[in-house]
């Protein structure tokens, strides 16, 4: 039973890999576009406690290589309790920057905060710049072209992670690559349905029309989520822009990882179930049929592979323990086989699969380094990422479903 | 601007559904090995044990002494029996298709088990060898005892150099099995049967067995 199952999981993965290794080799071919007029955008950057990184964050947007004219940065202070209203006026003084505006409300939560700035932005597009977020130069000379036609509601761009030192750091930079490269082959085939907050460009009017960021029901878990799903569901286009790349700074240790990514995969659920009607929808084309089912196929494969893995670790240990204190058996014994018993003794129901999906993880792993023109090594953090961070997030996920099941409030930060 | 075209998801399909008939078939060859290997092994078994028949029936006809029979051949031919069960017991688990090739092995395996049972019943009874013999009777579906209580078995003959243990998968469908099963009253998994008669239900500790061993012997 469970090699059966464990090959059909095999089967899937290696499907699924293959899948994404095809629409790799298949480029665009297209020409990248060229920005030839200056449309006024607008960008929001809602913050909460972030005297240390604002400062940082509105000098990338500064340094934009952007005519001044048509841009107007929208800092939206919702209610922070340590000292970014007093940093942020400083800031202001000592620069005089007309086309930065400072809003200080009450809390409100991340898209009550978005919200604030859609209410007043005068650009025709709106961009969403998280308050830890670093933009590179040409960031919007980059993006804004990819808006060529109007079915086209967000326009984003892949992430890298910030001077990135802790381990916990550093295997979400290889996270990062790989959901970057992922990102970029689902905008290839047009099932991108993610906008996220390093600089995620918006058509502001397409923004106002379907009625702003969603600051109820999502309670405030994943509102970018939720707002590109609500794009989808309207039937417009997200495209990721691969020649811009933006940066942000990541949880440097585990808990606070543990509990961004909880509140991720709650947003994930919330939304799942909010747009649980474009699953399996024809009118939805390849996002409907493809890559949400495939998304809730790899929830599926979650759980169920942490539940057969609890019960395997937990049957070993058990089997370990009674060895060792209740028989006191020498563990240490080991016979040395031969090499033709070696290869004998492999369980290839076992070994074939294992094998089969890890390398076409590490395929991945290779050309999605490649792609963001990142040196690809093997070394332990690579190591935690392919084999530990998955039961992380395993469990992450189990600890998401719970608190969804047990109604949990949750704030945005 | 997307490239996705339908043939994508057929390529994959091909592409995937071919690296595991690569893999089925590798697979396919090694239990074939195995099986191979098993059956020498086997014959091996069976040769050494109609060698050690045949120089016995040799004695019986041309000799006074019934019992010259080099008395370490027993041990080596049950050390020999324990090592083919347990290559055959791995080997069964790791299987990818074969069933009734596995089947038929460990059906001929149970077989030489009763048939050198028998021979050492005999030698013991005319010659009076006394090293001890266990029949263990377990279960292989998914019965925790029995993983258990062949640890402990495996544990105590490191431990007494000349024990000889046969083991029987108690449901498994061949007569021979059926008649021990019967024989004995087997009802349970593990069941160990100590020195042809003493019946012991249940998993029993290796101190215990220990014990049991050294009282049955002396």
């Amino acid at each position: 039973m469970l090699e059966v199952y464990i090959w059909m999981i095999s089967f899937l993965s290696l499907y699924v890999s293959v899948f994404w290794i095809i629409v790799s080799t298949h480029n665009k071919n297209n020409v990248i576009p060229k920005l030839d007029y200056y449309s006024f955008v607008t960008i929001v950057v809602p913050a909460w406690n972030e005297e240390k990184t604002i400062i940082n964050t509105l000098q990338s947007l500064i340094d934009l290589n952007y005519d001044k004219n048509k841009l107007e940065i929208i800092v939206v202070n919702d209610g922070s309790t340590d000292n970014t209203k007093q940093v942020l006026n400083k800031f202001l003084k000592d620069n005089k920057l007309k086309y930065i505006k400072v809003i200080n409300q009450k809390n409100t939560g991340k898209a009550g905060a978005l919200n604030t700035g859609l209410k007043i932005a005068k650009g025709e597009y709106f961009g969403v710049f998280d308050a830890d977020s670093v933009a590179s130069k040409d960031a919007l000379k980059l993006m804004l072209p990819y808006f060529s036609d109007k079915t086209i509601g967000a326009v984003i761009s892949p992430i890298k992670v910030a001077d990135p030192k802790t381990t916990i750091e550093k295997i979400q930079r290889i996270e990062y690559i790989f959901s970057s490269f992922i990102r970029k082959l689902m905008s290839n085939i047009g099932t991108l349905h993610i906008t996220h907050g390093v600089l995620s460009l918006f058509q502001t009017g397409v923004l106002r029309k379907l009625g702003g960021f969603d600051d109820k029901f999502n309670r405030n878990l994943t509102e970018d989520y939720e707002m590109a799903m609500r794009l989808r569901k309207n039937h417009y286009q997200i495209l990721l822009c691969e020649e811009n790349v933006n940066f942000t700074k990541v949880p440097d240790n585990l808990r606070t990882l543990w509990f961004q990514r909880v509140r991720w995969f709650r947003g994930f659920i919330v939304n799942g179930i909010k747009y649980k009607s474009m699953i399996m929808n024809k009118r939805h084309g390849l996002l409907g049929r493809f890559q949400i089912p495939l998304e809730l196929l790899t929830l599926i494969i979650v759980f169920t592979s942490f539940g057969f893995m609890g019960y395997q670790i937990f049957r070993r240990l058990y089997n370990f323990a009674v060895k060792v204190f209740l028989l006191k058996m020498e563990i240490f014994y080991i016979d040395i086989p031969s090499l033709k018993n070696f290869i004998l003794q492999i369980n290839f129901n076992l070994f074939f699969p294992f094998v089969v999906t890890l390398m076409a993880g590490l395929y991945l792993y290779i050309i999605a380094h490649r792609y963001v023109n990142e040196k690809w090594q093997f070394h332990l953090v690579s190591f935690i990422y392919l084999f530990l961070y998955p039961m992380i997030r395993s469990m992450q996920w189990i600890h998401a479903l719970v608190l969804e099941l047990m109604g949990a409030k949750e704030r945005w930060r | 601007m997307k490239i996705f075209r339908k043939d994508m998801f057929i390529s994959a399909f091909i592409i995937a559904a071919a690296i595991f008939l690569i893999g089925f078939l590798i697979g396919d060859q090694l239990d074939r090995f195995r099986i191979d290997d098993a059956t020498l092994l086997l014959n091996k078994g069976d040769l050494d044990s109609q060698s050690f028949e045949t120089e016995g029936e040799f004695f019986n006809l041309f000799s006074d002494e019934k019992c010259d029979v080099d008395r370490s051949r027993i041990n080596k031919l049950g050390r020999q029996l324990a090592e083919m069960g347990q290559t055959l017991t791995d080997y069964d688990a790791k299987k990818l298709t074969h069933k009734d090739s596995y089947n038929f092995l460990k059906r001929k395996y149970f077989i030489s088990e009763l048939k050198f049972y028998n021979m050492k019943k005999s030698l013991d009874d005319e010659c009076g060898i006394d090293s001890p013999v266990i029949l263990f009777f377990y279960n292989v579906e998914d019965n925790e005892n029995s993983l258990r209580q062949g640890y402990v078995l495996d544990s105590l003959k490191r431990k007494v150099d000349d024990l000889i243990i046969l083991s029987f998968d108690k449901d498994f469908d061949e007569s021979v099995v059926k008649t021990l099963v019967e024989f004995y009253s087997i009802k349970e998994a593990p069941t160990l049967i100590i020195n042809y008669d003493r019946k012991i239900d249940g998993f029993v500790s290796e101190g215990e067995l220990f014990g049991i061993i050294d009282e049955e012997n002396n």
